[in-house]
């Protein structure tokens, strides 16, 4: 997967290069707009993140001239600025997404991934397999080693979540958005006692546990054997 | 008025008012001055008619009693005495001239045919004015039968009337130079007292804009618009100067809150630094900054909802919802955080209400009046959440059974990074209350609080059904 990031400030660019290319990206860094317009008309990428405040031509500008010039790539904005006019007005120039700074890296990957698959179209399973926890989205049927697990609606999208970026660290933010329909985080830890709930259902009893905690960032469900 | 130094001069109020003044002024008193005038000279006329209408009555009674003769005797004596100014005819009721007196200063003026028709057509006498230029002024002339054969002819000369008129008309003119200034002065002298108070709000903005913000006008009672433009003048700045104190404390605040959080994660990462440290030691710092950061984001991303949310209530999505739902999804979010706390969660809901208004505010609300009661709870406590419409007000109720606050921090508690005692020592960044205020506010209606110490606390939010319409 080939990546182009334009963003001017040098050590928020590295660090996002750096995590980009561990998650197995390649990625080009480009500084300033004019550049970053020039690589995004004459390179086959797969996904570009653009910031809005760019020197020579800024960010809304250059994901005007790609659209123009027929770059249909999906694009995430990265944007200090926050009011909803703001978003409102990026996603209407053409671009997907809309990413605050600061953010967390773990979302940032997330809606990369989320950008990609959509813009390829890939059909959502019905039924997701990670190691041996297996769950049924029709039928709303959880098993782990072929044993039924007893699970509550909440517990269920939660775990749905968790299980289709298998594998990805999730975000409380994320977890409240998607799970919840809720845009902000509460200040008590809803979403750990959540995961305690449901790290009691799936691991309990288990040598390989699927949820890790990743301190600060959030959480993960892999499996590790 | 040093400040009306960089305008030209004939832009000023104070130089227009006073000159509109003046020649509105002068140019009534030359209207009134005229009427005056053209009465004068009606009234002078009037004076000459009565004098020609006398001298006819007297020589008719001449006649009457001693005939022509008689007649020509008085008018000869009239004439010696009287000068140039008049001059006298006896004609034949035909237009024959039988004697004519002075006639020469009136270039032997032709007699009316008109005048001496009108006689015959039974008039008493015909008076007109003729113009004669050998005369060089207007003359006033009388006919009138004095026998059945012999008309009396008199012409008196206006060249009097006409001088005292012209003294006036000089007199007027001199009038109206002085006046016109005299005018211009009380005008000037008028727009000077008015505008003096605007200049004094003029020079009190000027002294504030260069930092003196604690000034304010003098309200000396000039005029009642002046006083009042001066008091509200004076109000604006007080509202301003308490919403500058406000925001100056709030920095403090701020700052205080933001500082902590730094301390934590320069302190930390110092310490890693240090000395030999083993990867766990990086681990736990990067996770602990990362924690103390999002802290930092909420603390900021809180207080940009809070001003968003104050200013612009048109950045609002309307859109029907069921608050009963959104409370009932509320209360299963926080229900693990309650059991562990062992906090007793009940609702009184009715089956569904629908209202207008944003999903995402309201959840915020909801939230955080929640996440406030469950906190503050004691152990085994309980937290009841109800909402009731009556008619078009919806009510909504968040009552617990913890600490309750102190009368005396009642006031405080929607101000923004205000703190009880008692909940300083809880996680939390004090703002919650502030934005939950906001919300209620942007939707139109109020928030009330009633609390008992050691008993609980009860959260009242009231607002319309319709939220583009606002209580009160």
């Amino acid at each position: 997967m080939r990546l182009l990031l334009v963003e001017d400030d040098v050590k928020i660019a590295l660090f996002i290069t750096k995590g980009l290319r561990e998650a197995g990206f390649a990625v080009d860094h480009m500084e300033n707009g004019e550049d970053g317009l020039h690589m995004a008309l004459n390179e086959p990428y797969d996904v570009a993140i653009i910031d809005i405040m760019l020197p020579r031509i800024d960010g809304l500008t250059v994901i005007e001239k790609m659209r123009n010039s027929g770059i249909n790539i999906p694009v995430l904005i990265l944007s200090a600025k926050r009011t909803v006019d703001d978003r409102v007005k990026g996603l209407k120039t053409g671009g997907d997404d809309y990413l605050t700074k600061p953010f967390a890296f773990s979302e940032l990957l997330a809606r990369i991934h989320a950008l990609i698959r959509r813009s390829a179209a890939v059909s959502v399973p019905t039924r997701i397999e990670v190691g041996d926890l297996v769950m049924d989205i029709h039928t709303r049927k959880v098993e782990r080693s072929g044993q039924q697990i007893d699970i509550q609606p909440l517990e269920f999208s939660l775990l749905e979540y968790l299980m289709r970026n298998a594998g990805q660290v999730v975000s409380k933010t994320m977890i409240m958005e998607h799970v919840w329909d809720y845009n902000f985080n509460p200040q008590t830890n809803v979403v750990e006692a959540r995961i305690c709930h449901l790290r009691d259902k799936v691991d309990r009893g288990f040598e390989n546990k699927l949820i890790h905690t990743i301190r600060g960032v959030g959480y993960v469900l892999k499996s590790v054997a | 008025m040093s400040s009306n130094q960089s305008h030209k001069h004939r832009d000023t109020l104070s130089f227009r008012l006073p000159l509109w003044y003046a020649l509105i002024f002068t140019l009534t008193s030359l209207l009134a001055l005229s009427i005056f005038y053209y009465c004068i000279s009606q009234i002078t006329m009037g004076n000459t008619d009565d004098e020609l209408l006398e001298e006819l009555n007297e020589i008719y009674v001449l006649m009457q009693e001693g005939g022509v003769d008689q007649v020509t005797v008085e008018i000869v004596l009239e004439a010696e005495s009287e000068g140039n100014g008049i001059f006298y005819r006896l004609l034949t009721n035909d237009g024959v001239v039988l004697k004519a007196i002075n006639m020469e200063n009136y270039g032997n003026v032709a007699v009316s045919e008109a005048a001496l028709e009108g006689l015959r057509g039974n008039e008493k006498y015909v008076i007109e004015t003729l113009k004669i230029p050998e005369h060089g002024y207007d003359v006033r002339v009388i006919y009138g039968a004095i026998s059945p054969t012999i008309v009396f002819n008199m012409g008196l000369s206006l060249k009097d009337n006409y001088k005292y008129l012209g003294i006036f008309r000089n007199l007027i003119i001199l009038l109206l130079i002085p006046l016109f200034f005299i005018a211009a002065f009380i005008g000037w002298f008028l727009a000077r007292h008015a505008l003096k108070g605007v200049e004094d709000v003029t020079q009190t903005a000027i002294k504030i804009s260069n930092g003196a913000i604690d000034k304010r006008v003098d309200v000396k009672s000039r005029f009642y618009e002046i006083d009042r433009l001066a008091n509200t003048f004076n109000g604006m700045l007080d509202r301003i100067q308490s919403l500058i104190n406000g925001m100056q404390e709030m920095n403090d605040n701020v700052a205080h809150d933001l500082r902590s959080p730094l301390t934590r994660i320069r302190g930390l990462a110092e310490i890693t630094l240090i000395g030999k440290k083993s990867i766990e030691d990086y681990s736990e710092m990067a996770a602990s900054t990362i924690e103390e950061c999002d802290k930092l984001i909420a603390i900021i991303n809180t207080m940009l909802d809070i001003t968003e949310t104050e200013s612009g209530v048109s950045l609002f999505q309307s859109e029907p919802l069921d608050i009963v739902e959104l409370i009932v999804s509320a209360c299963e979010l926080f229900d693990p955080i309650a059991k562990e706390k062992e906090v007793r969660l009940t609702t009184v809901l009715p089956d569904r209400l629908i209202i207008q208004g944003d999903k995402s505010k309201l959840q915020r609300l909801v939230t955080n009046l929640l996440e406030n009661a469950i906190k503050y709870n004691r152990q085994g406590g309980t937290v009841t959440i109800s909402v009731k419409q009556e008619n078009q007000l919806v009510n909504l109720q968040v009552e617990d059974t913890g600490l309750g606050i102190p009368e005396e921090e009642l006031p405080h508690i929607f101000e923004r990074f205000y703190r009880c005692d008692r909940s300083r020592s809880q996680a939390g960044i004090g703002l919650g209350l502030s934005l939950a205020k906001a919300i209620v506010k942007a939707f139109g209606g109020e928030i009330r609080v009633q609390s008992t110490l050691n008993q609980g606390s009860l959260f009242t939010v009231s607002f319309l059904i319709d939220s583009k319409r606002t209580l009160k």
